[in-house]
C-alpha cells in the first residue's frame, strides 16, 4: 500500500474538502440557523424559535407554492418517467429513424431552461401566442385563454415546459438502460407470444428499476430546485400564485429581504426532497 | 396487427418530436416577421427575411459580452472542478484513514441538498469580503456546488481501476502525487469527460446563481442577458425572437457536432451507479 505521506495526501485531498466544508456545507448549516430568526438583513437578528416554520404552514402563498411544486413533480413524473420510458422502449427496437428521434427529444435538454422558458412565454402569450393561434386556427377559440395570467390554468401551465424539456433526458437514460439488459429474456417472451406492451411493463421495466430509481431521485431534486424556466415564465406572478418553493424562497430572500423566513422555506425544500428520495428509493427497491 | 402497431409507434414518436421541436421552429420563422405579420399569419413562412430584429438584438442585447462571460464561467469551473475533485477522489478511492470516510459522507450528503439552500449565507459572506461580481468568485460557487456529484462519480470510477497498475510504481518508490498524475489521471479520462460535460451544461445553463452573484451588466452571463431582454424588448417581438435564435444556435451546433459524446456522457453518469 501507499507510504504514509501526509504531505501528498493533503495536497490531493484538502482543496476539495476544505472548499466544500467552508463554502458548501457551512453556509447550508447557517441557513438552518437563520431560519430560527426574524431578520431583514440590515437590523438585528431576533431569535424566534420555530415561529418561521409555524408561520410558513399557515401562509397561503407558501401552501400554494408547495402545491405547485407537487404539480410540477406530477407533470414531470408523467413525462420523464412514464412517457420517456415508453418512447425509449419504442426507440430501443431500433426502428428506422431512431437516431433522429433521440436527437429531437434530447435537443431541449442542452438548451438552457432560460431559453426554454423564454420560448414558452411566447407559446403561452395571450396576444400572439402560438397556443392560442393554433386553437383559433382549428376553430377552438373558446379554449383560448391567458395561459399564464389565469391563475388556475397557469399553475398547471408552468409545469409543462420543464417537463417537456427534460423528457429527452429520461429517454436517453432509459435507452441506455434497456440496451444493457439481456435481450434473450425479451426474445423468449416474444416466442411465448407475449404482447409488446406486456413485455414492456412486466419484463423490461423490472430489469431497469434501479436506474429508474436513480432517474427519479435526480428528477425530484431537479424539479424541487428548478428556477430558470419558472422565473422566465411568471416570476411567481400573478399575486404570487405560481411560485414553486424554489422561486418563493428566492423571492423572499433576494427580493423581499425576509431572510429568516426565506431560509426556513429553503430548508423545507431540502426536507421534502430527502423524504421523497427515500420514498422513491423504497418504492423502486430491487429484490437482488 | 404488426402494421397497426408500427403506425401507432410512429405516430407517438412523431407527436412528441413535434411537441419538442415545433416551438423552436416557430420562433425561428417569427424572428423574421414584423409584429403585424406575426399577428396576421402566425404560421406562415415570412414574406421576406427581415434582419432588423437580429441587428437590434446584437446592438442592445449585450449578448456578446454575455457569451464571453458564460464561456469564462463554464471553462473556469470545469477546469477547477476536474482538478480538485479528481485529486480528492483519488484519495477517497485508495486511501483509508480516520475521518476519510466521514469527509466522504459529508460530501455525498451534499448530493441531496438543493442549491438554493446555502446561497444567502454565501451572498453575505461574499458581500462582506467585497468579492461579488468577480469572475473567480462566481466560478468558485459553481465549483463548490458541483463537488458532491463530481467526487461521487469520479471516486466510483477510480475504485474500479485495478490496483495492480499502481503497485509496480509503489514498489519503485513513487509517491501518491506522481501516481495520480502519471497513472490515475490518464486512465480516468472517460469519467472526467463525463463529469466535465455535466458540469459544463449546468454552469452554462445557470440562471439563479448568476442573478444573485453577478449583478452588474459586465459580469452577467448570457442567461441573464436573455432574462433582461425579456423586459427590455417587450413590444419588439422580432428582436426577442432573434435574441433567442442567436443564443440557441451555438447550442445546436455544438450538440450536433458532439451528440455522441454528450449523450454517452450523460447516460454514463446515470447508468453507471
Amino acid at each position: 500500500m501507499y507510504k504514509k505521506s501526509y504531505l501528498s495526501r493533503s495536497i490531493l485531498l484538502l482543496p476539495a474538502v476544505l472548499l466544500y466544508i467552508s463554502l458548501g456545507l457551512y453556509p447550508q448549516i447557517q441557513t438552518l440557523y437563520y431560519s430560527f430568526f426574524r431578520w431583514n438583513g440590515i437590523g438585528e437578528k431576533v431569535f424566534i424559535g420555530f415561529e418561521n416554520f409555524i408561520a410558513l404552514f399557515k401562509d397561503e402563498i407558501v401552501l400554494v407554492a408547495i402545491g405547485n411544486s407537487f404539480r410540477l413533480l406530477l407533470v414531470n413524473f408523467v413525462f420523464q418517467m412514464g412517457i420517456a420510458f415508453v418512447l425509449a422502449y419504442i426507440l430501443s427496437t431500433r426502428l428506422k429513424g431512431w437516431k433522429f428521434f433521440r436527437f429531437a427529444y434530447f435537443v431541449p435538454c442542452i438548451l438552457s431552461g432560460t431559453i426554454i422558458g423564454f420560448i414558452w412565454k411566447f407559446v403561452y402569450s395571450s396576444k400572439y401566442g402560438l397556443l392560442n393561434s393554433i386553437l383559433e386556427s382549428i376553430n377552438l377559440s373558446a379554449l383560448t385563454t391567458s395561459w399564464l395570467g389565469n391563475i388556475d390554468v397557469a399553475r398547471w401551465a408552468i409545469a409543462f415546459p420543464g417537463a417537456i424539456q427534460w423528457m429527452g433526458f429520461g429517454v436517453v437514460i432509459y435507452m441506455t438502460a434497456i440496451s444493457n439488459i439481456n435481450h434473450s429474456l425479451i426474445e423468449s417472451a416474444k416466442i411465448d407470444g407475449a404482447r409488446n406492451f406486456k413485455i414492456m411493463i412486466h419484463i423490461v421495466f423490472p430489469l431497469i428499476k434501479s436506474i429508474a430509481a436513480m432517474n427519479m431521485i435526480y428528477m425530484i431534486k431537479g424539479v424541487l430546485q428548478s428556477f430558470d424556466v419558472l422565473w422566465m415564465l411568471t416570476e411567481g406572478k400573478p399575486l404570487n400564485m405560481t411560485h414553486s418553493m424554489a422561486t418563493l424562497a428566492y423571492t423572499n430572500i433576494f427580493r423581499y429581504n425576509v431572510l429568516g423566513y426565506g431560509s426556513a422555506i429553503a430548508f423545507v425544500i431540502f426536507i421534502i426532497s430527502v423524504i421523497l428520495a427515500i420514498i422513491s428509493k423504497l418504492a423502486l427497491k430491487t429484490d437482488s | 396487427m404488426k402494421k397497426t402497431s408500427k403506425i401507432l409507434m410512429y405516430s407517438l414518436l412523431i407527436l412528441f418530436a413535434i411537441i419538442e421541436l415545433y416551438p423552436f421552429f416557430w420562433v425561428i420563422l417569427s424572428s423574421f416577421k414584423s409584429n403585424l405579420e406575426l399577428i396576421n399569419n402566425p404560421f406562415s413562412f415570412p414574406e421576406e427575411f427581415r434582419l432588423r430584429g437580429y441587428e437590434e438584438a446584437i446592438r442592445i442585447g449585450n449578448l456578446l459580452s454575455g457569451a464571453k462571460n458564460s464561456i469564462i464561467y463554464t471553462g473556469g469551473t470545469v477546469i477547477l472542478q476536474l482538478t480538485i475533485a479528481s485529486a480528492a477522489s483519488f484519495v477517497f478511492a485508495r486511501d483509508n484513514f480516520k475521518f476519510l470516510k466521514f469527509f466522504y459522507l459529508i460530501i455525498l450528503f451534499g448530493l441531496m441538498v438543493p442549491s438554493i439552500v446555502g446561497l444567502l449565507p454565501l451572498y453575505i459572506f461574499y458581500k462582506n469580503l467585497g468579492i461579488l461580481n468577480t469572475h473567480f468568485s462566481i466560478i468558485l460557487i459553481h465549483t463548490v456546488l458541483g463537488i458532491p456529484f463530481a467526487v461521487f462519480f469520479i471516486t466510483n470510477f477510480m475504485k474500479s481501476i485495478p490496483k495492480s497498475l499502481e503497485e509496480a510504481a509503489i514498489m519503485d518508490g513513487a509517491n501518491m502525487l506522481w501516481i495520480y498524475r502519471k497513472i490515475i489521471v490518464p486512465i480516468s479520462k472517460p469519467s472526467l469527460a463525463t463529469v466535465g460535460t455535466f458540469i459544463a451544461l449546468q454552469v452554462w445553463n445557470d440562471l439563479m446563481i448568476s442573478t444573485i452573484f453577478a449583478d452588474t451588466m459586465s459580469m452577467q452571463p448570457i442567461t441573464v442577458a436573455i432574462l433582461r431582454a425579456k423586459t427590455q424588448f417587450v413590444t419588439r417581438y422580432d428582436t426577442m425572437f432573434a435574441a433567442v435564435v442567436l443564443v440557441s444556435v451555438p447550442f445546436f451546433i455544438i450538440f450536433a457536432l458532439f451528440q455522441r459524446q454528450v449523450v454517452s456522457g450523460v447516460t454514463a453518469g446515470a447508468v453507471k451507479e
